[in-house]
């Protein structure tokens, strides 16, 4: 699933470690959601919407089919 | 719990279990002739060993429940492979030892580092990937 996490983390002037920091998760762990690697659960998702200040839509981009990669 | 403390721990407890599984096992071999009685003391110090392999799954079991959700997926995926990995060497070499009495009989104990050395190759595939 595509999404828009590096442009809001550079937004915030955050590194990769910084944002992994703020969710209590690894660096590398924050690479492979922004890369589409990892699609993260609701509560994680929930938590990066919270952090900055939106909805879960306005971060993760919903795939043509409709369904999960 | 912070990312670095679980991987912190997770190593320190699997290097430490791992260090004395080898010191048992050396110890043990040592003393091979003087475990052949049968005895109960005897099998008692055969199973030794077994404590610290537990102790190596203990750690990961606990890794797993400290990781976070990237890590634990990535890491569960792994455990699959090298589980149906496993199962299928250990399930065709069996049926082939039970048919064919010229199979040469593969101890059960191989299992284990079969496990870890699958393990081990597939969550360092997907460690190098998104480093």
């Amino acid at each position: 699933m595509d999404n828009h996490l590096k442009a809001l983390r550079a937004e915030k002037g955050w590194s990769q470690a910084a944002l992994g920091s703020h969710l209590n998760i690894s660096r590398q762990s924050v690479n492979a959601i922004e890369t589409g690697r990892y699609d993260p659960s609701l509560p994680l998702a929930f938590k990066m919407a919270r952090l900055f200040h939106c909805r879960i839509e306005d971060i993760f981009i919903e795939d043509e089919t409709g369904g999960a990669v | 719990m912070e990312p670095k403390t679980a991987i912190k721990r997770y190593m320190t407890l699997m290097m430490g279990s791992s260090l004395s599984y080898l010191v048992v096992v050396f110890a043990i071999s040592v003393s091979h002739d003087a475990l052949k009685d049968g005895s109960l003391p005897a099998i008692a110090l055969s199973l030794l060993p077994g404590i610290p392999l537990c102790l190596v799954l203990w750690s990961l079991w606990r890794y797993l429940k400290e990781a976070d959700e990237v890590v634990r997926h990535d890491l569960t995926q792994a455990m699959v492979i090298g589980l149906f990995i496993l199962l299928g060497i250990s399930g065709c070499w069996g049926l082939a030892e039970l048919f064919n009495d010229t199979m040469p009989r593969l101890p059960m104990f191989f299992a284990f580092p079969l496990f870890f050395i699958i393990f081990g190759l597939v969550s360092g595939t997907k460690y190098k990937r998104w480093v």
